[in-house]
Order: structure tokens, then C-alpha cells, then sequence
């Protein structure tokens, strides 16, 4: 047994958390910066959430305009972020944009192109300028695709379909971790001197998501138990245009093509709501859409509204919204070209996460801490940084702004590589307790012997997930998160009772149960945190409270 | 209740079984019966999901016998007498139930060098020409699902140096990026993938769930070859001597057309020859022109 432990001892100088547009553009970064680097993820990077992303990635390229500058786009994303956005990485982010898209299109990302070869750009909601630079609607199967093909090419290895399940900390900083391979059910102690989570967002803990079935917000429980400090888990993007019922994402840029919105007696609704109409920021679209339907002027009565895209013609739909056209046919039944889509919002992006600084420093929760603790608590994990949805530095503030995901993902993932390098070569590994292992090994084994006969994790997650849907949505109200927190806490209470049928190899029900769990925490903070934010503000809508 | 019943090929690394589940089809996604299925019958219940929404790739199943997304199948739209079988896909390892070792079809997909090899200076402009920017295949769609490799016979008999319809795809997608200027070592490469051995029989391009019409992609691949000098092996000779049958005789020139692929090694072939023109199955070298066969010579001309 010991030879076995040690054998399965990895050591690599950073390690990534996630196979997304952020985490593989952070390893890309880690690699070209001289460390040794290796990539964890619980699925495939072509299989990641970032391949969902679709409308485009923002950057004031001035391709099809000539006005435009990083400083316009810094002002509408601190607009779009109502005012909570944290100004200076808002400002890397701008400013380091256009940089970023070049870096992209040289490793060979497929963006649409003018006819003079630039990288076309489009408009999109809230932003003032044209700077939303796009692949038909499959921005980021193409971004993802390609970094991942850079990451093969350089050799980095993955250990893939693995699932992260600690952090081990020694002497204050970060030295390893413990996963669990799920294919074959080994586990695996990780030595490194650094790690980047970059984890992404947290949709499922909704019923109504456009997130993949991985997107549980692990790497914020993982944070949070290293000692990481989260923020503004209230903040979570609900998408206009949901297909009805499923909740897959229709992009944005239908309407930023010029599709529009309608209620049940065919008016374009949104410009009772927002002077820019469809293209207002999501929250405003958003709230307008649930305001249709909770005022019964919903298509047939029904919780969805229209989206008409029939006078964009089939050549404008078919080259530039095809995914769309896709889902449209083959999940809704439905010929864009010919026929309206029912669509309702669904939960997209988290705008909140683990609180990290403008290098991606993970910063450290302190303990019996002040109310004013945003200024006292600039102490950081060594060695742990954050990027992508998982993050919060904050550049999205109270609503991100739609195209700045994609951006974000790569200027952060790539900044939160070099500063991780940067930070591997100064120090040295530390050791581990060889105990953390075997106690591992003891755990993953408990659940191999449970004997509990609760429900599954399944039927657990699916009542997490109704619950938040319909108390913790667009409209949030004090009695209604009340009722929430007491729900997520009974569920918790039967996580003791779980149902984990696990013989041997294949351990995804051990892993569901540690995603189960896992989701519950994130739920419960974000529930706690839009009880304690009285007021509304970008996507946080309170009905209860001015 | 409304009901179908499923048949699931399970494996659990010890014995294959096929297993029946019944659940309720209505507006479900094979998907959605999998989840329901792993959610209040049987939690092993082994399968690959994310996305939901055909963009991820995760979920190719065999379904019926043929490879498919299990989120965008409707179970209502497949079944057969009430029933339809679940089946992971072939050409690769089972790890459990539905669950393939795909990391083989990753190995495959890294030796086709899905990747820029020399990258452009950041901010150049690249020449893309107005025809290559056109993707008129869909190759930039490929989303990596396997469906395609799983259908293809080639792959299932081949043992490794076969790229597959899938690896075609990523070779085709980065010989056509005006930013790569490795194209002729992509060609050559294809030509130790198997380039040659695709046997045209389309089963690829008709379970894409992308709609990549994966055997003209292998022609044009095949054609650059040749027309970049390469494809001096029996699969290139073979091409050229059923084109140039054609365009002589306005159809397939049998006869020639093996003697031209075969060369010399036609005559370890003799003994099978011999046997066959014993039984008539040989065609005479000489052909008569088909009808209308000045069409063609339009065709060709055009093309």
C-alpha cells in the first residue's frame, strides 16, 4: 500500500485548477514564463463551460469604428457593474484588451473577419462603442479549442477528470492538494508551490441555468476552507434569453443583431424599461423579461416571452447566430427564420467568487474581523491565486457586462499564470505530512462501505436547485430568503444520510456527494448575502426593501 | 403514464450486460432520461454530460446503433416499438457503462498537431483569401464529440496510424488557416494517418451532429496531396487511375485502374486473378465508352 501512495505523489511547480479559457490561458502563461506547470480538471477542456460562451469577447479594437478607446470601455463596464465594480483591475482589463485578442487571434483563434481580413466586431448590450469581437455565436468553442491545442503543443500535462478535493496549507502557504481520479477512483496527493483556481461559475445551483452539470462552484468551497475570504456572492447575472423551459443559452447577440423582445400582444417591451431597449445591460433585460411574465403579458400566458429574429433573414441568421438557429431548431422545435422563440431568463454568471487581487492573489479571510474589512484584509494566501468566474477582483461589480466573461478569462488567466510563476521560482515545495494521503484514502473508502439509504444526490441537488430558482431569482425578498436558508439547511442535514452506491473504479457518485455538498455551502452564502444586502443594485433586486 | 423502455449496454470493468430501464418519454432528451434515470433508479449509472445544449461534445452515445448527442435526441423522436438501445461508443475502451476511454481519441487528435505551428507576429493581419475564409465544409463546428470515429469501419478495424474523420477535420481546419505555414508537413503527415484508407463510405459525414460534411473533407485533403506532388502510394495511384478511367471511358475502368493501383505488386495478386477471370468476375481491359460521357468532360473542365 505504502509503494502505491508514493507512487501517486505529482509534483509540478504551479498548478491549475480548471480547464476553461482562464485556466488553460493561465497555464499557457505559466508555461511560456519557464515553470513547470500541470492542469487539473474535473472534465475535459473541450468539454469545459467556457465552449458554452457564445456572443463574443469585448475589446476597443477600433475595427469597426474609430472612436473608440479602453477608456470608454472601462466606463461602461464600471455603468454596467452599477458602481461596485473595483476600478483598477477594470482598468487592466480594458486596457490590456485589445493586446489580448491579437494574443488570441496569433494562436490561431478562428474570429469572424471584414472583408479587409481585421477581426470583425459587432455591437452588444451596454456597451456604447462596437468592440464585441465574435466567431458566429461559438466565441469561446473557438478561444477554447485553440488554447487548448497550445497546451498539447507545449505538452503540459493534464490530469483530467480529476476532482480537486482539498487544499493542503502548510506552514501558512500553499503546498499541494488532494484529488480523487474519478475514472479509476485513486486517489492522488498534488505537491506544488503555487495553485490557480480557476474553476468557473456556479449555475448550478439553480434550476433554470445555462451552466454545464460541473459548474457546482467548487473552487470557492476549496478556497474557503484553505482560508480564502469570498465577496459579493449576491451578484449572480440571470441571461435574458433562456430557451423555454431548458434554459440553454441563446446568445445575446441575437438581439445585438438586431432581434427583438415581445409580450403577448407582439410589442417590443423593452424600451418601457431601458431607453437601449433590447440591448440594455442584462439586469435591466433581465428584470424586464420576469416583469412581462409576472404581469401575465407573458407569449400565451405563459413564463416565457418572444424573441423575434424572423426580419434578420435566413443568410444573417444562418452565418451569424447558427448555434442559436441550432438549439433553436433541434431542442425548441422552432425555425428562427420563420417562427418567434420562447425565451425566459435564465442563471448565467456569477459575478462574485473568491476575493483576489489585481495580480489574482487569493485574499485571506480574517478571522474575528471588523465590519469595515475590505481595507484590513489585504493579507494574501501565498501561493494561491484565482482567476476567471471563479474570481472576484472585481471587475464585474453588480452586473458584468456582457463580451467581458471572455476578456476576463483571458487577461486574468493569463496575468494569474505569470504571477504564479512568478511567484513559484521564489520559493521551494514544502513538506507534507504523508498522513494527509492515507487519511484521504480513509475517507474516499468510508464512502465506498457507507451503508446510508437516504435519497440520492441527485434528488437532493434537484430540490437545491428548484429552491433557488424560485426564491433566490430576480426578485428577492426577505421572507422568501428566509424560507430558502431554512431549506438549504434541512437538505444539509441529509447529507449525512446520502445515498453513495460506489463499488469500485468509477467514483462520479463519491464525487457527486462531495459537488452535493459543495453546492449547498455556495448556495447557503449566496442566499445569506442577498438576506444581508437590503438594498437592489445591478442583477441583486430586492422587492422587499428600497 | 406514458412510457419506453431503454436498453443500456452496462459494463462495471468486470462483465457486459445489457440492463432495461422505463421511464416516461415525453418531451424528454435521451439526456433527460439518463439523468432521471441515474437521479431515482440507479445512481451507477455511468454517462458523460455537460453542456446540454450540443456545444461540449460530451454526450456521443451509440443510440439505436448510431452515434449521436444524447441532449439534442429526442427519446419520442428514436424509439422504435416503444424501445431503444443505449450504446457506448466503439472504437475505443469502456471505462464504464456509456463512459468510452476517450483519452485514446485525444491521443489521436494531438498527432494530427491541432495547433498554429509557427505563430504570426501578435497584430499582424493574416491574408485570408476570400475562399478559404469561407468555411463551406463546417470545419470550425467540429466540437470534438467522436461520433464521427466511432461510426467510421475504417477506424474500428484500423490499430492507431489512423487519424479518422475527426482527426481529418482538425488537419483540414489548420491546413487552411492562412496563419499556419506547416501545410506541407501536414499533408505529408496525413499520409501516415491513413488519408488513404478512408473507403468513402460517408457514415461519418451522416452522424455528425454538426452537420461537417466530413467526406468532402477528405477529398479535399486527398486533392491538395496530390496536387502538392504527394500521394505516390497505392491510395493516390488509385485516385488517379479511377479519374482518369472516367474521364477516358465515362465510367470505371475496372481492369486499369487495379493494374495502376496494385503496380507491381499486381502480381502477388495473380493467384486471386486467376480465379476470378475463371469465373467471370474479371472485366476486359478494353471498355467501351459510355453514353454521354462528353458531359463529363464539361465536369472535369469545371472542376
Amino acid at each position: 500500500m505504502g509503494k502505491r501512495m508514493d507512487q501517486s505523489i505529482i509534483c509540478h511547480d504551479v498548478i491549475i485548477i480548471g480547464g476553461g479559457v482562464a485556466g488553460l490561458r493561465a497555464a499557457i502563461a505559466a508555461y511560456d514564463a519557464g515553470v513547470d506547470v500541470g492542469i487539473i480538471s474535473k472534465v475535459h477542456p473541450i468539454r469545459s463551460a467556457s465552449v458554452g460562451a457564445q456572443g463574443g469577447i469585448a475589446a476597443s479594437l477600433n475595427n469597426a469604428q474609430d472612436d473608440d478607446t479602453w477608456l470608454q470601455h472601462f466606463q461602461d463596464t464600471l455603468h454596467s457593474g452599477a458602481g461596485l465594480c473595483d476600478e483598477e483591475p477594470v482598468r487592466i482589463l480594458c486596457e490590456e484588451g485589445p493586446k489580448a485578442i491579437l494574443e488570441l487571434d496569433a494562436m490561431g483563434v478562428l474570429f469572424d473577419r471584414f472583408p479587409d481580413n481585421r477581426i470583425a466586431q459587432r455591437p452588444y448590450g451596454g456597451h456604447s462603442h462596437i468592440r464585441a469581437c465574435y466567431a458566429g455565436d461559438k466565441t469561446g468553442h473557438t478561444i477554447v479549442h485553440t488554447l487548448w491545442g497550445q497546451c498539447v503543443k507545449r505538452k503540459i500535462p493534464f490530469y483530467l477528470e480529476w476532482y480537486v478535493w482539498r487544499l493542503i496549507r502548510e506552514r501558512g502557504r500553499i503546498a499541494g492538494l488532494l484529488a480523487l481520479d474519478i475514472t479509476s477512483g485513486l486517489p492522488h496527493l498534488v505537491k506544488t508551490k503555487a495553485v490557480v483556481l480557476a474553476t468557473g461559475g456556479i449555475g448550478q445551483v439553480f434550476a433554470i441555468t445555462t451552466n454545464p452539470f460541473a459548474s457546482t462552484g467548487d473552487g470557492l468551497i476549496l478556497a474557503s476552507e484553505a482560508g480564502a475570504r469570498l465577496r459579493d456572492m449576491e451578484f449572480i447575472q440571470f441571461h435574458p434569453t433562456g430557451l423555454y423551459p431548458r434554459g440553454v443559452l441563446i446568445s445575446e447577440a441575437c438581439r445585438a443583431e438586431g432581434g427583438y423582445l415581445v409580450n403577448r400582444d407582439g410589442k417590443r417591451f423593452m424600451f418601457d424599461y431601458d431607453a437601449r431597449g433590447e440591448l440594455a445591460t442584462r439586469d435591466i433585460v433581465s428584470r424586464g423579461i420576469q416583469t412581462e411574465i409576472d404581469a401575465n403579458r407573458g407569449m400565451e400566458r405563459k413564463n416565457y416571452v418572444g424573441l423575434d429574429v424572423r426580419h434578420l433573414g435566413r443568410e444573417v441568421l444562418e452565418h451569424k447566430l447558427p448555434i442559436a438557429v441550432e438549439l433553436a431548431r433541434d431542442l425548441g422545435g422552432i425555425d428562427l427564420a420563420k417562427q418567434i422563440l420562447p425565451v425566459a431568463p435564465t442563471a448565467h454568471y456569477f459575478m462574485g467568487g473568491i476575493a483576489a487581487s489585481c495580480n489574482c492573489e487569493v485574499y485571506e479571510q480574517k478571522r474575528n474581523n471588523s465590519k469595515k474589512n475590505f481595507a484590513e484584509t489585504k493579507s494574501v494566501i501565498p501561493g494561491l491565486f484565482a482567476a476567471g468566474e471563479c474570481a472576484c477582483l472585481s471587475v464585474h461589480g453588480a452586473n458584468r457586462l456582457g463580451c467581458n466573461s471572455l476578456l476576463d478569462a483571458v487577461v486574468y488567466g493569463k496575468r494569474s499564470g505569470e504571477q504564479s510563476a512568478a511567484y513559484a521560482r521564489t520559493v521551494n515545495y514544502q513538506p507534507i505530512a504523508g498522513s494527509q494521503l492515507r487519511e484521504f484514502a480513509a475517507v474516499v473508502d468510508g464512502e465506498r462501505h457507507r451503508n446510508a439509504q437516504g435519497r440520492s444526490s441527485g434528488q437532493i441537488r434537484a430540490d437545491l436547485q428548484q429552491g433557488m430558482t424560485e426564491r433566490c431569482g430576480i426578485f428577492r425578498s426577505k421572507r422568501r430568503l428566509n424560507e430558502q436558508i431554512q431549506a438549504i439547511q434541512t437538505l444539509q442535514s441529509e447529507l449525512e444520510t446520502v445515498r453513495v452506491s460506489y463499488k469500485d473504479g468509477w467514483a462520479q457518485t463519491v464525487v457527486e456527494k462531495k459537488e452535493l455538498a459543495t453546492m449547498l455551502a455556495v448556495a447557503l452564502l449566496v442566499v445569506e448575502s442577498a438576506l444581508a444586502r437590503e438594498g437592489s443594485v445591478g442583477a441583486h433586486w430586492r422587492v422587499d426593501t428600497k | 403514464m406514458n412510457t419506453c423502455v431503454l436498453h443500456i449496454r452496462r459494463y462495471d470493468s468486470v462483465r457486459s450486460y445489457w440492463q432495461e430501464f422505463t421511464v416516461d418519454p415525453t418531451g424528454k432528451t435521451v439526456l433527460d432520461a439518463l439523468k432521471e434515470i441515474r437521479d431515482t433508479q440507479d445512481q451507477t449509472l455511468a454517462y458523460r454530460a455537460q453542456c446540454r445544449s450540443g456545444i461540449c461534445g460530451s454526450c456521443a452515445m451509440r443510440i439505436n446503433g448510431q452515434a449521436r448527442l444524447a441532449c439534442k435526441t429526442f427519446v419520442t423522436d428514436v424509439l422504435v416499438q416503444g424501445k431503444l438501445t443505449l450504446e457506448p461508443l466503439t472504437g475505443f475502451g469502456i471505462i464504464r457503462d456509456l463512459v468510452i476511454e476517450e483519452s485514446l481519441f485525444w491521443e489521436t487528435i494531438a498527432q494530427i498537431k491541432p495547433w498554429i505551428e509557427a505563430a504570426p507576429a501578435v497584430g499582424s493581419v493574416p491574408e485570408w483569401l476570400a475562399d478559404e475564409s469561407a468555411d463551406s465544409y463546417g470545419v470550425e463546428n467540429c466540437i470534438l464529440c467522436a461520433a464521427c470515429q466511432s461510426d467510421c469501419e475504417v477506424h474500428e478495424v484500423k490499430q492507431g496510424g489512423y487519424a479518422g474523420p475527426a482527426g481529418f477535420v482538425q488537419a483540414y481546419r489548420y491546413v487552411r488557416d492562412p496563419r499556419d505555414h506547416t501545410t506541407r508537413e501536414r499533408l505529408q503527415l496525413l499520409e501516415s494517418q491513413g488519408i488513404w484508407s478512408c473507403t468513402h463510405i460517408q457514415q461519418c459525414s451522416d452522424v455528425c451532429p454538426k452537420g461537417i460534411r466530413i467526406g468532402r473533407v477528405i477529398t479535399a485533403l486527398r486533392s491538395l496531396l496530390l496536387r502538392s506532388g504527394m500521394g505516390k502510394n497505392p491510395g493516390g495511384r488509385h485516385v488517379e487511375a479511377f479519374t482518369s478511367g472516367v474521364r477516358k471511358h465515362g465510367k470505371l475502368d475496372e481492369f486499369w485502374t487495379m493494374i495502376r493501383t496494385r503496380g507491381m505488386r499486381i502480381l502477388s495478386d495473380l493467384p486471386v486473378g486467376w480465379r476470378m477471370t475463371r469465373r467471370g468476375k474479371v472485366v476486359k481491359p478494353v471498355q467501351r465508352k459510355s453514353e454521354n460521357s462528353n458531359e463529363l468532360k464539361h465536369f472535369f473542365r469545371d472542376n
